[in-house]
């Protein structure tokens, strides 16, 4: 009944166009994942694949689900992996210590191509997201600078040539409370491409950068709409200086901050529209509000409104994970992927 | 009488503390010499995928010279490989022999990550050589050797 309702009410109480999201497919298999931290790509032949914070990179497809590369540490083994994005019809998977693999698909798998080494940096980079584009490397997470007059700054999108060389860095901020540092490693953090633009935005704010990737410079930064119903994310979010309790407390915590407000859970593109999957933070409400931006004016265009996690794109589809996050909430315990196909209404 | 026995032995127990303390003063770790065994017979390989010997690279010549060894893992902190790195290069700056030794059992993934270093000799150890031969509890290192003796050692941390 909720699902009507609030499907009534995205429709017709935002202004311009309406978006209409129908279930094509859903498929469902016995595996379960841990950690509410992921990121999820969809390939070209339309499987899923991602990885949530205590799991492998696994394939996900309509008849399977399987780790895609073997555990271990050889060129073509897979240990933990914080992030995956494609380049062309090849995946690419960042690992830890700025270790990248490029796999390149043989038939129903994916075989090691190449490994790409990010250089060294000084304070290290906490990777959350990873994208390719105009033969770059962009990395979002935390590149922390630690200042002596108590005062840091931490840059949250790195630029790279192919080979890992660090290019420039990008949505740069200042931050002054130093239990505030650790708390952007719990964060998440994306990014999505399309041919020669890079967006970035992170989980705190509806606010989205824009990245030119031929000349990597930043062109814009944009502060989005908000819905009625969004619920922000108060500015004492993660700090760890109230958390001096038990490490179970500081967990019950976490969970509070990820799902008590309008957090951004994921953000792709879609055609010319940017989607931003929101948690709606409100009882009686589905759990997650997604909502369409115009790429080009940033316009909030439509909101729909599902229980599910958004995983990626593919053509005019989208991929969910049932329930929500397997890592948050209690309806997302088995591995169920819906799919559903986007119709215009006018 | 029994007083100025009492005194003599303590005057003899606080000589040998401060003969034992100006020894480690002087050579440090006892241990120093036992850091790498047969280091003659260690292999590590280079970026062009040949192998030799870890003693042919050590620096040769008279006593006094001496060679910085970098020892890592691809998986140690990025921050501490990236201070190792920055200390291996100031010391060739100087005009210290360096050498980087990657324990990895794959050369060409040493291989990508030595792309960022084109002027550091940067050479692969499989992990059996460096379990069977080094005795270093925590990676990053830098040894210092002097012929083929192990006479400083540093951890690098952040």
């Amino acid at each position: 009944m909720r699902y009507y309702l609030f499907l009534l009410v995205s429709l017709f109480s935002q202004a311009g166009e309406g978006i209409e999201l129908s279930l094509v497919e859903t498929w469902t298999h016995d595996r379960l994942f841990g950690g509410y931290r992921f990121s999820s790509i969809i390939d070209p032949q339309g499987s899923v694949i991602g990885m949530f914070q205590k799991d492998p990179p696994y394939i996900m497809r309509k008849d399977q689900v399987a780790q895609l590369r073997p555990r271990g540490q050889g060129p073509s083994d897979l240990e933990s992996a914080f992030g995956v994005c494609l380049r062309g019809e090849e995946v690419i998977v960042a690992e830890h210590n700025g270790k990248i693999k490029v796999f390149e698909r043989e038939g129903n798998e994916y075989k090691w191509k190449e490994s790409i080494y990010r250089a060294p940096t000084p304070n290290g980079f906490f990777v959350s997201d990873i994208e390719w584009c105009q033969d770059r490397l962009f990395l979002a997470g935390v590149s922390m600078k630690v200042g002596q007059d108590g005062k840091s700054q931490l840059a949250r999108v790195g630029s790279f040539d192919k080979k890992g060389k660090p290019l420039k860095e990008f949505a740069i901020a200042e931050v002054n409370l130093k239990n505030r540092m650790k708390s952007f490693l719990y964060m998440s953090f994306y990014l999505a491409t399309t041919r020669d633009r890079v967006y970035f935005m992170d989980e705190t704010r509806l606010t989205v950068w824009e990245i030119d990737a031929r000349t990597n410079k930043e062109l814009r930064k944009v502060s989005l709409a908000k819905p009625s119903f969004y619920k922000p994310m108060p500015e004492d979010f993660y700090d760890f200086s109230q958390n001096e309790g038990p490490r179970s407390a500081f967990e019950m915590k976490l969970v509070e901050w990820k799902t008590g407000y309008s957090r951004v859970t994921n953000m792709e593109i879609l055609g010319d529209q940017l989607v931003v999957q929101i948690r709606t933070a409100k009882p009686g409400m589905p759990l997650f509000g997604l909502l369409f931006y115009d790429l080009e004016t940033m316009n909030l265009q439509a909101t729909s409104f599902l229980d599910d996690l958004l995983l990626g794109v593919h053509e005019n589809r989208l991929y969910f994970f049932a329930g929500g996050n397997p890592g948050l909430d209690d309806e997302a315990e088995n591995c169920s992927i819906k799919i559903f196909e986007r119709a215009e209404t006018k | 009488m029994n007083s100025d026995r009492i005194f003599n032995v303590i005057i003899v127990v606080l000589m040998g503390f401060v003969g034992y303390l100006a020894y480690q003063r002087l050579y440090g770790d006892a241990d120093y010499g036992k850091r790498i065994q047969d280091i003659g017979r260690t292999m590590v390989t280079s970026r062009e995928g040949h192998t030799v010997t870890l003693s042919s690279l050590l620096a040769q010549g008279d006593k006094t010279d001496n060679t910085h060894l970098l020892i890592l893992e691809l998986e140690n902190c990025e921050s501490c490989l990236y201070k190792g790195i920055t200390d291996i290069q100031s010391l060739a700056k100087s005009g210290n022999h360096t050498l980087v030794v990657v324990v990895n059992d794959w050369p060409i993934e040493v291989k990508s990550w030595a792309e960022h270093y084109p002027d550091i000799p940067i050479f692969a150890m499989p992990k059996s050589t460096f379990y069977n031969h080094f005795n270093l509890s925590y990676l990053p290192a830098i040894l210092r050797i002097e012929g083929e003796k192990v006479v400083t050692h540093r951890d690098i941390t952040i």
